[in-house]
């Protein structure tokens, strides 16, 4: 996939980059992330925006160190599978972090970091990233 | 109306430097329709299953493409796509013809031709069979995915993690003799750990190689000596993160109970596997999935070494995905004619014992869709 193709689909989801932002159902209270047109728990259509919870642990993570074309600049780096604190799940980079002190469980908040950069001449893309939480026990 | 193999065929996985795509698959089917007696001319319809060659090779079209190589003129000629489950809905898709009549004799060719194309450029490929927004496109390869859900199990349930290696161990040992096979050779869990980490935990040796490869089966419902008796497709939740909970394949879980149902067995009648192991993790979910060890001791089960070809449930019986090899759109085709030359008797040196019912398990993404068939001697 040539990268300079996809600025169409980043500039459509820029707001859920910059801010992850979900959909709640307003007949049932399911809530989703990414964001759904119809619920699949009882079929409504009236979903309405949801912002996810900043803060949220770690229950997963890894090192990716044979990355896409997009990211061969970056590896490795650390990837993550975070549980919010609304009990959201997602895939997040997990930055500023060093091997030894990442562990599951380990508590992370949302930071707005760089993705990757699309060429000399193309976009820089920002993203949804997440950070260690030092500011709780 | 049942639905017979009539006949089966496939090119040896690995690196085909002298073949294209094409080449592939024309041998493959070739092959096939030799061994059930029809020339390519007179079959009915023509299935191609490929999952990347868009992405690979620049190639798309693949129905009238391969169906124009065979001289197949005139005919209905269609490609699916369905990751690394195209090869099991492609024949899916023919089971259902040949139920309802619309045709008696269907030839299905899985290809895929990867090796042209250098690692990363398959990394990126193989990411396309998740969602690029929430997955690739913030930096999570298909591989990362698989080592959060193999953390997550050893972490879980306190699984040594060599038992997991152990499924890549049986399908390398039950490969050694098979002619057609990609890595024809033992490999052991010291290797396994010395390979890189392709992701952490997940080293380089538990996932699959880019392959070349082909494999063809004719369908028929006229004739053939065995039958399938059982094909289901069922999907999941795309994503795995919004999963309820991420280690159970629902879909494969769904797939296999409806295709116990429709085959009038329990799991415990099916005499063999042929699984989607494109990790050890997913193997052994998939294990756990069709009923075969129960949720969180499907480690233990591939452990012990159940799966090799002398144990009470042989698994992959010449190597599975990680050591027959994984040309991802050809995989599930491999599967049925794997299972159908055994229960035929035509294994050679991977010929199991007394035989009757095997079962075939083609998975697409992680887990998003998958494919069950069981399959009989008449």
């Amino acid at each position: 996939m040539m990268p300079r193709e996809m600025v169409p689909e980043y500039w459509r989801n820029k707001k859920i980059y910059l801010r992850p932002t979900g959909t709640i159902c307003k007949k049932c209270g399911a809530k989703y992330f990414p964001p759904r047109k119809v619920c699949i728990k009882c079929g409504s259509r009236e979903m309405e925006e949801y912002t996810l919870s900043e803060k949220g642990r770690v229950i997963s993570w890894t090192v990716v160190r044979y990355p896409t074309e997009e990211f061969k600049d970056y590896a490795p780096y650390v990837l993550g599978l975070i549980e919010l604190d609304d009990g959201i799940r997602l895939v997040a980079q997990i930055s500023d972090v060093n091997l030894e002190e990442i562990h599951t469980g380990m508590r992370v908040r949302l930071a707005i970091r760089r993705a990757f950069e699309e060429s000399e001449s193309g976009i820089i893309r920002y993203v949804f990233k997440f950070v260690p939480d030092f500011t709780e026990k | 109306m049942p639905v017979y193999v009539r006949g089966y065929g496939f090119t040896k996985v690995g690196e085909h430097w002298d073949k294209n795509l094409e080449d592939l698959a024309v041998e493959a089917c070739l092959n096939a329709s030799d061994m059930a007696g029809l020339s390519p001319s007179s079959i009915d319809k023509i299935y191609v299953s490929n999952a990347l060659a868009q992405i690979l090779n620049r190639k798309g079209h693949l129905g009238a493409l391969i169906a124009d190589a065979l001289g197949i003129i005139g005919k209905t000629a269609i490609r699916i796509e369905a990751a690394g489950a195209s090869g099991g809905m492609a024949v899916h898709q023919a089971f259902m013809e040949l139920k309802g009549g619309t045709a008696k004799n269907i030839l299905v060719c899985g290809v895929e031709k990867m090796t042209d194309t250098l690692p990363q450029g398959i990394y990126t490929a193989r990411a396309t069979m998740e969602d690029w927004p929430y997955l690739t496109g913030i930096g999570a390869t298909f591989e990362a995915i698989e080592a959060l859900l193999l953390r997550m199990y050893l972490e879980r349930y306190d699984a040594p993690h060599e038992n997991i290696m152990n499924m890549a161990v049986i399908s390398h040992k039950n490969a050694v003799g098979a002619k057609h096979a990609q890595f024809p050779r033992a490999l052991s869990i010291e290797t396994i750990k010395k390979s890189p980490y392709v992701a952490d935990p997940l080293h380089l040796f538990e996932i699959t190689a880019p392959a070349d490869g082909a494999a063809a089966v004719v369908l028929s419902s006229e004739t053939g000596d065995v039958e399938i008796v059982a094909s289901s497709v069922c999907s999941d939740k795309f994503r795995f993160f919004e999963r309820e909970d991420p280690l159970w394949l629902d879909s494969v879980y769904l797939a296999s109970q409806n295709a116990y149902n429709e085959a009038k067995i329990t799991h415990t009648e099916v005499d063999f596997l042929e699984i989607s192991d494109f990790s050890t993790i997913m193997g052994v979910l998939e294990i756990e999935a069709l009923g075969f060890a129960e949720k969180g001791t499907g480690h233990e089960f591939v452990g012990k070494g159940i799966g090799l070809l002398n144990s009470e449930k042989p698994i992959n019986t010449f190597g599975g995905l990680k050591a027959r090899g994984d040309p991802i759109g050809a995989s599930g085709v491999y599967q049925i004619a794997e299972v159908a030359s055994q229960l035929l008797g035509m294994a050679g040196g991977n010929q199991l014992d007394n035989v009757k019912t095997g079962l075939a398990l083609s998975v697409g993404g992680i887990g998003a869709v998958s494919v069950v068939h069981i399959i009989r001697r008449r």
